[in-house]
């Protein structure tokens, strides 16, 4: 089938050779998994904020280590060492297609999470420690895996109908919104008071500070934008690619666009690799932490 | 292309088996790529233009918020200048040095505190210093019974608080400057770069609210004064 559609299509599936998604797999596994064991062992982060990052690592770690296992089952099944159409294989097909499914969700509910984590550090800063406790940090979590468990079934069990896709779309959509305006509205207050604090007229050091403020002030735009960035670069391909499935699956346009799908995969997957340099390797106490465990000193300190 | 010349590659990937190619979307009739008024790509094109021009617009909007009103002078009233070099030491100390508490929580946790009392010149170094000195390291507890107005609560709530990072939430909370500057009550002054990057702010270990402000062996804090900053 896919012969015909090359040999008579102008936009041929371009295919990711398979050594990058295992790099890709094993790379931003072995990351998230180190991001997941430091804060797990570290007792200075079992705080609300670092559990939701301990959390969108999890959830990066499952989809890493789904698709290396899908892209080697496909090897093997090229190679002729399993049967495509068997019913254990595409049983195991499901399973790892609602992993995948559970994990991209959670990724989201993550992201989601850590946004409305920050904006409360920010903005009820002095009652941060009563509206954000680790009981309810514990329950929140509950909430987001069962719901992405759930929502995985869901989608696995009736992909097939538009209404599923249709969902994921708008719930994507709806988080990059809400995404969109708490870290907008968390930097533009900030600016606000660090643009009045800068403004004082301070007879000594009044200099330095102001231009401290705007590289802070640069830093922090630059910050921003890569982490929105990178996320509406990762995530918006695959979606825009539902989308058009859904909606114009015969124009030729559309086709183009959906020959593509392997390298929206891998920037999906490219995703989870980047995930951590952008949340958790930022964070001065979780780069600590990675220290000492990789030189495996001084074990005690931490556990 | 208008018709499918070899059923049997189609039969041969039904339904079930689209996982594994990701070729689901060519079950049905293949597409006719006759009398384009476009570049086939031109979907493609477009959407990846439109995303690059939304994140570099994105940055340039957030780089003209922060250039906009930057040189504005502020005729602001003298106490607030005190405030704001605390802040200036709290920024670098956000910064630069977070230590975990249970490590050597003594030297960064105190070490705030010395930069508040050196520059305010009210209170006693060596009083905060004990003050930090507590039985398994880290400053501790120490509620101050001699203290008054907002700057009692504000050093009963950092003696109250268990580690360094609560200590930088509450001086974060407290310096909102609701007085000099008129600004949303619920924001607080906050570094850019550890608003995004380096969220060190309030961490409250479980059990706090329990154990607060149940110690009081230690009375080190002095009160200080309206002048120091507050």
């Amino acid at each position: 089938m896919n012969a015909t559609a090359v040999n008579q299509s102008d936009c041929p599936e371009v295919k990711v050779p398979v050594p990058i998604f295992f790099t890709i797999g094993i790379v931003s596994l072995a990351e998230n998994l180190l991001v997941v064991v430091a804060v797990i062992r570290n007792r200075n982060l079992h705080a609300p904020m670092y559990c939701f990052i301990c959390s969108l690592a999890a959830f990066n770690t499952i989809a890493s280590l789904t698709k290396t296992c899908e892209t080697l089952m496909i090897v093997f099944a090229d190679v002729g060492q399993l049967v495509k159409t068997g019913s254990s294989e595409q049983k195991l097909d499901d399973v790892m297609d609602s992993l995948l499914c559970m994990s991209f969700v959670g990724s989201i509910f993550s992201f989601l999470a850590i946004a409305v984590d920050r904006y409360i550090t920010i903005f009820h800063a002095l009652r941060y420690h009563n509206i954000m406790t680790m009981r309810r940090t514990g329950a929140i979590l509950g909430v987001i895996w069962t719901t992405c468990g759930v929502s995985a079934l869901l989608m696995v069990r009736f992909f097939h109908s538009n209404f599923i896709m249709i969902c994921f779309v708008i719930f994507f959509v709806v988080s990059l919104v809400i995404i969109c305006f708490l870290y907008v509205y968390m930097f533009m207050l900030a600016r606000i008071h660090a643009r009045k604090i800068a403004a004082l007229p301070i007879s000594n050091g009044g200099n330095s500070r102001h231009q401290r403020w705007r590289g802070n002030s640069m830093r922090g735009a630059l910050t921003l934008t890569i982490l929105f960035g990178a996320f509406m670069v990762c995530w918006m391909p695959f979606f825009i690619h539902l989308i058009i499935i859904m909606v114009c699956p015969m124009n030729p346009y559309c086709e183009c666009y959906r020959s593509l799908f392997q390298l929206h995969v891998v920037l999906l997957i490219s995703h989870a690799l980047i995930d951590p340099a952008i949340y958790a390797f930022r964070i001065a106490e979780l780069r600590r932490t990675f220290r000492k465990m990789l030189l495996c000193s001084d074990w005690r300190r931490y556990a | 292309m208008s018709g499918t010349d070899s059923p049997n590659s189609t039969s041969a990937s039904p339904i079930s088996d689209y996982e594994w190619r990701y070729e689901y979307y060519d079950e049905e009739e293949p597409v006719s790529f006759e009398g384009l008024k476009a570049h086939r790509y031109s979907i493609v094109i477009c959407f990846w233009v439109g995303l690059a021009v939304f994140v570099i617009f994105m940055f340039f909007l957030l780089t003209i918020l922060t250039k906009t009103g930057a040189s504005q002078p502020d005729s602001m009233a003298q106490p607030c200048e005190k405030r704001h070099r605390l802040i200036d030491y709290m920024d670098t100390e956000l910064n630069n040095r977070v230590r975990p508490p249970h490590s050597s929580g003594l030297d960064s946790s105190c070490s705030l505190f010395k930069c508040y009392v050196s520059k305010e010149g009210q209170l006693s170094p060596r009083a905060l210093w004990t003050t930090g000195r507590g039985a398994s390291g880290g400053c501790h507890r120490r509620p101050s019974s001699s203290l008054e107005g907002e700057d009692g609560i504000l050093l009963q709530e950092l003696a109250v608080a268990a580690n360094r990072t609560e200590k930088e939430g509450i001086l974060l909370a407290h310096f909102s400057i609701p007085n000099c500057v008129n600004s949303d009550q619920s924001s607080s002054v906050v570094d850019n770069e550890q608003l995004l990057g380096d969220p060190e702010l309030p961490v409250t270990p479980e059990g706090w609210d329990q154990s607060a402000v149940n110690h009081s062996d230690h009375n080190d804090f002095h009160a200080p004064r309206k002048s120091a900053g507050l």
